[in-house]
This record gives structure tokens, C-alpha cells and sequence, in this order.
């Protein structure tokens, strides 16, 4: 009895001294908020190099910290990764959507010998992608604080150096750079998958690494090549030039070598269930949120403005890849046992929507293309990040062990449904303008790639509403309600870590310009130049 | 027939000058009571304090027969930077006793001082003659401790093979000379635009005692032994710092000498560099023995450097160069770490990373760098000779290397997931001295910071 009364008591002086904490992270973050917002027009500092850098620094303070103090090494995780948010939210609020040129340019001398320049900048098409890595970060912290036990501090490390290496990849204006960045990310999530993951880790690591080693090494050749060719390696001065027919198609393919693997495209996406599965939730998040839109990404800065010939040629290919990895993903979620592997699958599914967005190669199209990877690092981020807290409890994925979760978690079955209506597409959410933008883009161009692509809506629709039901509703498991009853429904944290992507899915949802506006320009600006060089050809 | 008056000039040569006497010098105070730190410690500051004075010596010496050009200084800074990190290395081997310690140094500074020579001779028989001062010191140095059998196997595998190597390249050297008239390579540039068979008998025997003490396959069989056999502080030494001066004294005779001939010898070597990574990588794979895996990438190793020699051009030269000085880092680095660990069977690094996250992450560093994974060093160098072999024109040998390359990661990441995945097999008996420290967070820092700010790119 006594002993109860003390625990109690210690709970709850935690509790106090947690929410405390919150608040004064909230405070703070307020205060930076509005100070920014008055002084940003007077203050001028290398907004995207502080970016990058940051978290780079900040795990440097983290190493000095012991190893035993793991409270402490949370809680600075935590307020660099607040940080990094509240400095990328300049982006947010001063970017000017009426330009269609690389923003927040910053040029300097890297490597003189080879007229490599360190050139960052951003534009409507990269802009979102910063500021969503920065926000899932956040989230990756909150969740892994404690699922994360065994080596605390290298974890935090490889999070935040992960992040600095991701949006590094979107703000990159030399294709040297790029390439640094992009493999610069390779050995913290190697280390994520591999040290914090599931029973079959060791294998989804290696895998997720040679995949995407061996793509990015073909882009490096592709890279060489350019440079050889142009003599400059400046993402904006290789798409103005005219390259010969037949090294564009050599170069498209070894580009897109490492972006469809990324992406990733069918047949090369083996890795992603693998890595899904294995990660960490932390890893998971990143992986689906960030990672996997690299790829898709580099198409849009590399292969569709340097090689639009071969573009052109390949379309047909792109296309019928997207909608065999649309229609496949999504009949293969009918079979999953794994709830981690069927939302991994379910990811194959959406993002080859997002390359048949851009394949579509007209506005609403690309524009879809970008707003649903957007939204799929939302959702699908959500729905791993719910996965991730039913598995703090349960230790299983299972899917029959699961069901009548409703029951005695009432308020994560409400969360829960909201994302599964998102990653559905219903209207009213985020998922329905995406989809219906690359519906309607690629109906534009190639009627009948959209009408098959759209059978699949119905598939996603059945396996996720299966999904639920078989998690929430039905008999109660009493495994699964012995588990859940010692922790009960979500708490404070949990709660705040899935509001704001809850925000994220009505405001997109129902104002889609908010997103919408940043790229506009700038994907009209791609296309424009892009119809003037297939314009000359013909 | 006159002889020709050669100006004795002996400015250039003075740092050679300097080491010849360090090492005699360190021989006959070995026979005194000094404590030996203190002989280590003043070979590495005297060769420290050596290293920023170099340039001034740049010049000629005997009329043409020993250049110092910027080129060979930057070589001999690496040589000397990699003679220094040995020297501490075998220095920490010193309080074990498990090495003769007082001719080890002497030796290492004998050899060194042959590679130096051997960078800057332009006349065969000198070159010979460097060629030999380093190697006979190399295959005592495998010998040093005299007590053990695996080392002595080594060494005389090392000697006998070594042996015929020297033969070979003598013979190539005399087939030359035939057909040249000269050993001077001022006469043998002028001589080489009249093609003769002999010269091309000669230069391909001159190319295969190169590919053997590189370890190019097929002339690789003895690295694996011999780096095994050895004390691991001798075989980071005989891995590394030989293969720079090699490779930059062979590289500078194939391009500046013999440019001609670039089809002929270019040929055999795209051959020996596709069969190099071919058989270096995927032997690679299966080794239990980690000094064992490193000499086979070693072999690896060699099959990409190559590819800036095989394009022919002096960029490919200096990228050859760079190479070797990031090589330098990133290999003496990890078998310092072999060192640090006292572990020969990679299935004892399981779980270092819970007893010594330092070492282990050091390791990451090497493993990931010698990969050629960005942010660290061993990228920028690997895209530099890509970089000159397509520029070349060898986008099909480039293709394959990047292939091997993905192989090659298998075998360095398991290293990784060995250290940082799975669990312990026991604590290590690890013994970082003062001195090993020291190399790794030289190497440490040389493989990453010059990854972020390549300045020693030429």
C-alpha cells in the first residue's frame, strides 16, 4: 500500500515535471517563433547551411554527454530537434511564391580544383520536403523515447545526422553535392535499420545498403559524365544544355538506376518491405516520410529537365512500371500478415501514384506527383508512428493476434481510422486531392494507365478497411487486452505526437493551396522548359 | 668514348642524405642503453620536422639523374607521413616485446629512404637500386620477430617471391637498356619513338615486377600470406607505404616515359586491373581472418588505383597520387585498429562497440571510407580516378569497377554489423597505448576532414 502511494506520487511528480518541460519547449518555441517573424526581413544569415548543420552540431553536444544520463540525451535530442524546426520555419513563412528562381541561394568555392561549387538553394518543388523532414524529426524523437533502450546516444546521433543528410539532398544545386548528400544518409539509416531494428535485421540493413549503393553508383557514373561533358556540375547549368539523343538514354536509365530504387519503382522496391519491417518506428518514419521521396525527387530535378528526349521515349515504360507497382502494392496488402509489411507495401502502392504523377508530364499531374508524396510521408509516417505505439505495448505486428483494439483504446482507434481514411483517399483529407490531381493529370495524357491506376483506389480501400477491422473491431483478443490494459490508451506524448500530423491531414485536406501555391510556379516553370525542348525536336 | 662530367650537386638529395644517417645513426645507438620510446620518439620527430622542409629541396641533383619536382615531393610527403604512423605503431608493439625494436626502426627508415629515392631517380640502375634498398629492408622487417614461425614463413615467401620479382623487373630493366642504349631516361625518351620489339619485351617484364609488388592479380599470392605472417604492425607498414612509392615511381615512368606505348601497357594492365577486383573482392568475401580480408582488399584497391594510371594523363597521375595518400589514412588506420584490439579473427569484433564505442567507431570510419562511401575520403579519391578513367574514355572498365565496388561493400559493412550489431563473443583484451591512439585519431580525422574539405586534391 505504502509502496503504491510512493509510486503514484513518483508518477505523477514526473508527469508534472514532463508537462513543465512541455511547456517551456512550447514557450520558447512560441518566443523564437514570433521573434523570427518580426525579424527575419532585418536579419540575414545562410538560412539552409544553418539548416543542415544544426543537428550536425547538435549531435556533437550529445556526444559529450555520458552515456548513462539517457533522460538527458533525449531531452537535448528533443530541444535541437524543436530548434531545427523553429529555424526552417523561415522557410515557411518568407518564401516567395511568385518566383519561380532557387531561393535562399548560397554559393561558395568547395573544391576549386575541380570547379566544384557548394551551392544550396530551394525551390517550390523542394521547399515542403525541408520543412517535413524537420517536423517528422521531432516526431522520431517523441516516439523513440522509449522504444529506443540500448545504446540511447549513437541513436539520437544517427537521427538527427540522417536528417541533416536528407534535406541536404533536396537543397543541393551541384550534382556533386547531391551525390554526397545522398550517400552521406546511407550509413546513419544503415545503422538505424541495423542496430535498433527487428529479429530479421541484419539482412533488411545489408539489403536496404547494396540496393541503394549500387543505384547511387550508377548515378555517380551518370554524374562523371555530365561533368566530363559540360565541365560544370551545377544542377542548373547541366539542365540547359542539349545533350545528344543517345547519351541522354544512356544517362536517363543510369539516373534513374539510382532514383527507382529509391523511390522504389517495381521490380526494384524488394528492399523497402525488408527495411519497413525491420526498422526501428523511428526508422520507419523516415524511411516512408523522407527517404523513399528522394528518389522521386531526382527525377523531377534530373532525369525530366536534362533528358526530355529520352523522357519522352520512356514515358510509356515509366508509366506502365507505375501502374504494375500501383496495382501489385496494393494486391499484395491483401495478403499481409505483418501490419509494419502491409503499410510498407501499401507504400509501394502510393508512390508509384506519385511517378505516375509526374510521368503524366503535365500540371496536375506533377503537382499531384508532389502533394501526394507530401501526403504519403504524413500518412504513412501516422500510420507507422500507430503501429509503433500499439507495438510499445503488444511486442507484436501480427495482425490476427490483434482485434477489438477499440475496445480498450478507444481514442487510438479514432486516430487510427482518421489516417486510414487519409491513406484511402477519402475527400475531405489530404489523400483525396493528391490522388485526384494524378487521376486527373494522367488521365490527361494516357486515359487508359489512369483507368487502371483508379482500380486500384478500391483495392487500397479494402485492405485497409480490412486492415481495421480485423485490428479494431471483432473479437477481442485477450492477449492483446492484458497488454494494452498496463499502459491503457495513448498519453500525453503519444497524443502530441499524432495531432499535429491530424492537423496536417484536414488543413491539407480541405486547403490544398496552401501546399499547392509554394510549387505552382515552379512546376510550370519545369514543364514550360520542358514543352519549348520537345517543341524544337518536333 | 667520354665520360661525361655529372655536376655533383647535392642540395635535392639532402633529406635522403638525412635519413640515410638517421637509420645508421639509430643502429649504433641501439647498442647503448637508451630507453627505446625515446629512440621512436626522436625518429618521429626528426622525420616529422622533415616533413614541412621538403619542398624547399625541390630541384635536380647530378645533372638529370635525381629530379625533385613538386610531384615527388608531394610523394615523399606521403611516404613520410605513412613512415611516421608505422613507426608509432611498431613503437607500441615495443613494450610486449614482441619485436626486435631498434632494427625495426632503423629498417623502416632504411626502406623509407630507398622509396624515397625510388620516386625521384630518372636513371634504371639507381632506380634498381632504390628498388632493392626497399624491398630487402621490407623482407627483414617481416623476419623481425625471429622466434616465430608464422612470420618466417612469411618472410621467406616474401623473399623467394620477392626475389624473382627483382629478377624480373632486372631483366626487363637489362632488355631496355638493349634496346635504349641508355639507362639514362632522358636518352631512353628520346630512344622510345623508334619502336622496337625488345623495348616492348623489356617494358612489359619491367610492368610485371610493378604488378607484383602492388599485389596485382595474377602476381598477388604472396600479400595474403605475407600480411598475415607478419607482426600486424610491419604489415600496415608493407601494405601501404611501399605501394605508394611504387606506384608513384612506376606510374611517372609508364606516363612520362613511356607514353608511346600508352596502348601496349595500358592493355596489360586494364586486364590485370579487372581481374585485381574481380579476385580481390570477392575473395574478399569469405576471409575469417581480418588481416587476411584487408590484404585482399588491398589486392582491390590496387584494381581501382590503376584506373587513373591506365588513362594515361598526367590528371590521372596526380589522381593515382591522391589516392595512395588517402590509402595511407584509411589502411594504416584500420590495421591500427587490428592493433588497438589485438584481434585476428573478424568474428571477435562482435560486439566491440559495447566495451569500446571509440574503436569502434574509428572503424566504422575506415570501413565506410575505404568502401568509398561520401562524407568520407575514400569517396572523393574513388570518384577522382572514375572521374579520369572516363575521361579517358573507359566508361565499360569504370562500370565494372563500381560493380566490384558494391561487392566489396558487403565485406567492409560486416566488419561494421559485426562491431555494432550483434553481441559479444567475449571482452577483447584491448591495449591502447598512447602511440596507437595517436595514429587513430590521425587517420581518423585525415578520413573524414579531407572527405568534407578534399585540400590535398593536385
Amino acid at each position: 500500500m505504502q509502496t503504491e502511494l510512493e509510486n503514484l506520487q513518483a508518477s505523477t511528480e514526473l508527469l508534472k515535471r514532463r508537462l513543465l518541460l512541455t511547456l517551456l519547449i512550447f514557450l520558447l518555441s512560441g518566443v523564437v517563433i514570433v521573434s523570427l517573424g518580426v525579424f527575419f526581413d532585418k536579419i540575414s544569415y545562410p538560412v539552409l547551411s544553418t539548416l543542415i548543420f544544426f543537428p550536425v552540431v547538435g549531435s556533437g553536444i550529445i556526444l559529450l554527454i555520458k552515456r548513462e544520463q539517457e533522460e538527458l540525451i533525449k531531452i537535448a535530442s528533443l530541444i535541437i530537434a524543436v530548434i531545427e524546426f523553429m529555424l526552417s520555419l523561415p522557410l515557411y513563412l518568407s518564401f516567395d511564391r511568385n518566383s519561380t528562381a532557387m531561393q535562399f541561394r548560397e554559393e561558395y568555392m568547395w573544391i576549386p580544383q575541380w570547379g566544384i561549387k557548394y551551392s544550396l538553394g530551394i525551390d517550390g518543388i523542394s521547399v515542403l520536403f525541408v520543412l517535413l523532414s524537420s517536423l517528422l524529426t521531432i516526431l522520431c524523437v517523441l516516439v523513440s523515447w522509449n522504444e529506443i533502450n540500448k545504446k540511447v546516444k549513437e541513436f539520437y546521433i544517427s537521427l538527427l545526422i540522417t536528417h541533416s543528410a536528407m534535406i541536404g539532398v533536396f537543397m543541393s544545386l551541384d550534382a556533386f553535392l547531391f551525390y554526397i548528400f545522398w550517400e552521406a544518409m546511407l550509413i546513419p539509416m544503415y545503422l538505424i535499420v541495423g542496430v535498433w531494428g527487428g529479429p530479421n535485421r541484419l539482412y533488411a540493413a545489408i539489403k536496404f545498403f547494396l540496393y541503394t549503393f549500387i543505384g547511387s553508383l550508377f548515378m555517380l557514373i551518370g554524374i562523371i559524365v555530365l561533368y566530363i561533358y559540360t565541365g560544370t556540375s551545377d544542377i542548373l547549368k547541366l539542365s540547359q544544355f542539349a545533350y545528344p539523343y543517345k547519351m541522354q538514354l544512356w544517362l536517363f536509365w543510369a539516373f534513374l538506376a539510382a532514383f527507382a530504387v529509391k523511390v522504389p519503382m517495381w521490380p526494384v522496391h524488394t528492399w523497402l518491405p525488408d527495411a519497413h519491417t525491420e526498422a526501428p518506428t523511428a526508422g520507419s518514419v523516415i524511411l516512408a516520410g523522407i527517404l523513399i521521396k528522394m528518389g522521386a525527387y531526382g527525377i523531377l530535378r534530373f532525369n525530366i529537365p536534362m533528358f526530355p528526349e529520352a523522357t519522352v521515349a520512356m514515358t510509356p515504360v515509366m508509366l506502365i512500371l507505375s501502374v504494375i507497382a500501383i496495382v501489385y502494392g496494393a494486391l499484395i496488402c491483401l495478403v499481409q500478415k505483418d501490419l509494419k509489411r502491409l503499410i510498407a507495401y501499401s507504400s509501394v502502392s502510393h508512390m508509384g501514384f506519385v511517378t505516375l504523377g509526374i510521368f503524366a508530364l503535365n500540371h496536375q499531374g506533377v503537382q499531384g506527383g508532389i502533394l501526394q508524396m507530401i501526403n504519403h510521408g504524413i500518412v504513412t509516417g501516422a500510420l507507422f508512428l500507430c503501429v509503433g505505439i500499439v507495438y510499445q505495448r503488444t511486442h507484436t505486428r501480427e495482425i490476427a493476434k490483434y482485434g477489438g483494439l477499440a475496445t480498450v483504446m478507444p481514442l487510438y482507434s479514432a486516430f487510427f481510422m482518421i489516417f486510414t481514411l487519409a491513406s484511402i483517399g477519402l475527400p475531405g483529407t489530404n489523400g483525396f486531392i493528391g490522388e485526384f490531381l494524378i487521376l486527373l493529370g494522367a488521365f490527361k495524357s494516357w486515359k487508359i494507365m489512369s483507368v487502371l491506376a483508379a482500380t486500384a483506389l478500391i483495392t487500397g480501400a479494402a485492405y485497409m478497411l480490412w486492415l481495421f477491422q480485423r485490428v479494431f473491431f471483432e473479437k477481442t483478443n485477450r492477449y492483446i487486452s492484458e497488454h494494452i490494459n498496463e499502459d491503457g490508451d495513448l498519453n500525453t506524448r503519444e497524443i502530441i505526437i499524432l495531432l499535429p500530423l491530424i492537423l496536417a491531414v484536414f488543413w491539407i485536406g480541405f486547403f490544398p493551396n496552401a501546399l499547392l501555391g509554394f510549387m505552382d510556379l515552379s512546376v510550370k516553370e519545369l514543364l514550360n522548359q520542358f514543352n519549348s525542348v520537345i517543341g524544337v525536336m518536333k | 668514348m667520354t665520360i661525361p662530367q655529372i655536376p655533383l650537386d647535392f642540395n635535392s638529395i639532402i633529406p635522403e642524405i638525412i635519413l640515410t644517417s638517421l637509420a645508421s645513426l639509430l643502429l649504433l645507438l641501439g647498442l647503448l642503453r637508451i630507453n627505446r620510446s625515446v629512440l621512436v620518439w626522436s625518429a618521429v620527430v626528426l622525420i616529422l620536422s622533415l616533413i614541412p622542409t621538403i619542398p624547399i629541396f625541390e630541384g635536380k641533383a647530378f645533372g638529370e639523374f635525381f629530379l625533385n619536382d613538386s610531384l615527388a615531393v608531394y610523394i615523399k610527403i606521403i611516404l613520410l607521413l605513412g613512415t611516421i604512423l608505422s613507426l608509432l605503431l611498431i613503437s607500441s608493439s615495443l613494450s610486449k616485446g614482441y619485436i626486435l625494436i631498434k632494427e625495426s626502426i632503423a629498417l623502416v627508415v632504411f626502406a623509407s629512404t630507398g622509396m624515397m629515392l625510388l620516386v625521384s631517380c630518372r636513371e634504371l640502375i639507381s632506380f634498381f637500386v632504390s628498388l632493392e634498398l626497399m624491398s630487402l629492408s621490407l623482407y627483414a622487417l617481416v623476419a623481425i620477430r625471429k622466434y616465430d614461425i608464422r612470420a618466417n614463413e612469411a618472410a621467406i615467401k616474401y623473399f623467394m617471391l620477392g626475389g624473382l620479382s627483382t629478377v624480373i623487373t632486372l631483366f626487363g630493366i637489362a632488355l631496355i637498356y638493349g634496346a635504349t642504349k641508355s639507362t639514362d631516361f632522358i636518352h631512353i625518351i628520346k630512344a622510345v619513338n623508334t619502336s622496337s620489339e625488345l623495348l616492348i619485351g623489356g617494358l612489359s617484364l619491367f610492368i610485371v615486377g610493378f604488378c607484383f609488388k602492388i599485389a596485382l592479380v595474377p602476381f598477388h599470392m604472396w600479400a595474403p600470406d605475407v600480411y598475415e605472417g607478419a607482426p600486424t604492425s610491419v604489415t600496415a607498414f608493407i601494405s601501404t607505404v611501399p605501394k605508394v612509392a611504387i606506384l608513384g615511381a612506376f606510374a611517372r615512368i609508364l606516363i612520362e616515359i613511356f607514353p608511346a606505348y600508352h596502348l601496349q601497357w595500358s592493355s596489360f594492365l586494364i586486364l590485370f586491373s579487372i581481374l585485381s577486383m574481380a579476385i580481390g573482392n570477392i575473395l574478399a568475401l569469405s576471409q575469417k581472418n581480418i588481416k587476411r580480408m584487408l590484404a585482399y582488399s588491398g589486392i582491390a584497391h590496387g584494381g581501382y588505383v590503376i584506373l587513373g594510371l591506365i588513362a594515361g594523363t598526367q590528371a590521372g597521375l596526380n589522381a593515382v597520387v591522391t589516392y595512395m595518400l588517402v590509402y595511407t589514412f584509411m589502411n594504416i588506420g584500420a590495421f591500427a585498429v587490428v592493433i588497438a584490439l589485438n584481434e585476428e579473427s573478424i568474428e571477435n569484433y562482435k560486439g566491440i562497440h559495447k566495451y569500446h564505442p571509440l574503436i569502434a567507431f574509428v572503424m566504422l570510419i575506415f570501413m565506410f571510407s575505404l568502401t568509398g562511401v561520401p562524407p568520407t575520403v575514400g569517396f572523393i579519391v574513388k570518384f577522382n580516378v572514375f572521374l579520369q578513367a572516363i575521361k579517358a574514355g573507359l566508361v565499360w572498365l569504370v562500370i565494372i569497377a563500381v560493380l566490384f565496388t558494391v561487392v566489396s561493400a558487403y565485406y567492409y559493412l560486416r566488419v561494421v554489423m559485426f562491431m555494432y550489431m550483434k553481441e559479444p563473443l567475449k571482452r577483447p583484451a584491448a591495449s591502447l597505448s598512447r602511440d596507437v591512439e595517436i595514429v587513430l585519431a590521425l587517420c581518423a580525422i585525415g578520413s573524414t576532414i579531407l572527405g568534407i574539405l578534399p585540400l590535398f586534391l593536385i
